[in-house]
């Protein structure tokens, strides 16, 4: 039997020891509705905890507990809910919201939490429109421009790096294939800066190129670049020529 | 000797970031990190829950370990060698916790280990709008959709999901967690385009030897 006749200022309900709510107080209609069972009043995530303690066995419990969400896209409440037993049937329930400021400083944490996450996906987003930019440069750093039948000119440009070179290979080596080429000139004029295992990948790929029967010339070595060069290991076979317009005027004029 | 998970489990509950970092940072040599994930972090925090069923902790002591459990995570990955250039795959991996789902920790190793696994990775925390999640995916194009989901009032909303990622052109693989996904039978939902994922292990045999030697990432 129900009977909301209880003027208690609090949310109060008297359950017996199966959890049916026996009488509750208006303060509790308001709060939670017209359950059947105490059960149906908390949150899925609090039930074994509500189980455990709220058990004749245990005269006296008081426990935090969270109510089920009165509606979508609402929170969990947090309360405190006190439980005494008269005897081994029946008890007394009372439920006391907890401070607000408990639910302010999650809210807040939560918020703050969202907020570091939406600067961390930015960041990412920049951070992978960045990488294509890169990778699209890198692989745009040596055009494979034919001169004549048989004859293709490589400009190389900018640093060369190990993941610059390894950038342009594939299509290198595959346009050396596709078209008829005898002899690939390598022009080192707008390249800066080089690096080891930059220079180790490119030889690598000359000789590649070199089996695949296309001879190789490299052109316009700056000073600077020599000292790195020598220090290499360059296959023979590859030959160096001073500028552009010596290796244009042997190769396609005469 | 007190286990490892319940020492990690007082560093977070006391607020010790720096005793957390400390600790794990001894671990981390000892250990590898899927074992820290799934052996030591998840039972630390289980063991958090544990003590608040048990009425010896708050809410809010559950809150602040939480947090610092984020950071730490924080932490670590952060030390984890990145995998980038040439050496990354091409997958792409989005993972979220559904509508209302406000647990993420889980997810947030998910992430992580799909990030050492060289993935593309784009974790967008717990709580994500229905519609936000259409979109994001529309536009980002995952490979793999990763949906986290604790309590089994989500059930609805996850379905709801599933629904709409089966029928996209690219056939994503759609793979749900949490602990939902633990405690609850959801083979009913399971199919060729999804798979429950039971824990980080789980996971881990998945990038190893693909789905029940059936399919792996994008076949």
């Amino acid at each position: 039997m129900k009977q909301a006749d209880r003027t208690f200022p609090l949310p109060f309900f008297t359950i017996n020891k199966n959890f049916t709510i026996l009488t509750f107080s208006q303060e509790a209609e308001k709060l939670c509705g017209t359950p059947a069972s105490l059960l149906e009043v908390f949150d899925q995530g609090s039930l074994e905890k509500v189980k455990k303690w709220v058990t004749p066995e245990l005269h006296k419990a008081a426990l935090e507990v969270h109510l089920k969400p009165v509606a979508e896209g609402v929170e969990p409440l947090t309360v405190d809910l006190y439980v005494t037993w008269d005897n081994d049937l029946y008890a007394q329930a009372l439920i006391i919201p907890k401070d607000d400021k408990l639910t302010k400083v999650t809210k807040t944490l939560n918020q703050l939490r969202g907020r570091l996450n939406d600067t961390n996906f930015e960041l990412l987003d920049e951070k992978e429109k960045l990488e294509n930019a890169i990778s699209q440069n890198n692989r745009l750093s040596a055009p494979f421009i034919r001169l004549t039948e048989d004859t293709a000119l490589i400009p190389l440009f900018g640093d060369l790096t190990q993941v610059k070179m390894q950038a342009v290979e594939d299509n290198l080596l595959k346009s050396s294939q596709n078209d008829d080429i005898d002899r690939m000139l390598f022009d080192f004029t707008a390249v800066g800066e080089m690096n080891r295992e930059g220079i180790q990948v490119l030889t690598n790929m000359m000789t590649s190129l070199f089996y695949m029967g296309a001879e190789i010339v490299i052109i316009g070595v700056k000073p600077k670049q020599v000292k790195v060069l020598h220090e290499m290991v360059i296959p023979s076979q590859i030959r160096f020529m001073n500028s552009l317009q010596q290796a244009i005027h042997k190769y396609c004029v005469e | 000797m007190t286990p490892h998970h319940k020492t990690l489990a007082r560093f977070f509950l006391e607020g010790d970031e720096k005793g957390a970092i400390e600790y794990i940072e001894n671990l981390i040599s000892e250990y590898p990190r899927l074992y820290l994930y799934e052996d030591i972090i998840t039972p630390a925090m289980y063991y958090v829950g544990e003590l608040w069923e048990n009425n010896k902790i708050s809410v809010a002591d559950e809150h602040l370990a939480t947090a610092i459990c984020d950071f730490v995570l924080s932490r670590i990955e952060a030390q984890t060698k990145k995998i980038s250039g040439e050496h990354q795959t091409t997958f792409k991996a989005m993972l979220f916790g559904v509508e209302e789902e406000q647990h993420y920790i889980g997810l947030k190793m998910v992430a992580a280990t799909f990030k050492e696994h060289g993935w593309r990775v784009r974790y967008l925390g717990p709580n994500l709008g229905l519609q936000h999640s259409y979109s994001q995916v529309h536009s980002y194009k995952p490979h793999v959709i990763g949906l986290s989901a604790s309590l089994s009032y989500r059930l609805p909303t996850l379905k709801k999901l599933v629904e709409h990622f089966r029928t996209l052109e690219w056939n994503p693989l759609i793979m749900i967690g949490g602990r939902m996904a633990k405690k609850f039978e959801l083979e009913e939902l399971e199919s060729d385009q999804v798979m429950i994922v039971k824990d980080l292990n789980h996971l881990n045999q998945w990038f190893n030897e693909g789905r029940e030697g059936a399919i792996n990432e994008t076949s």
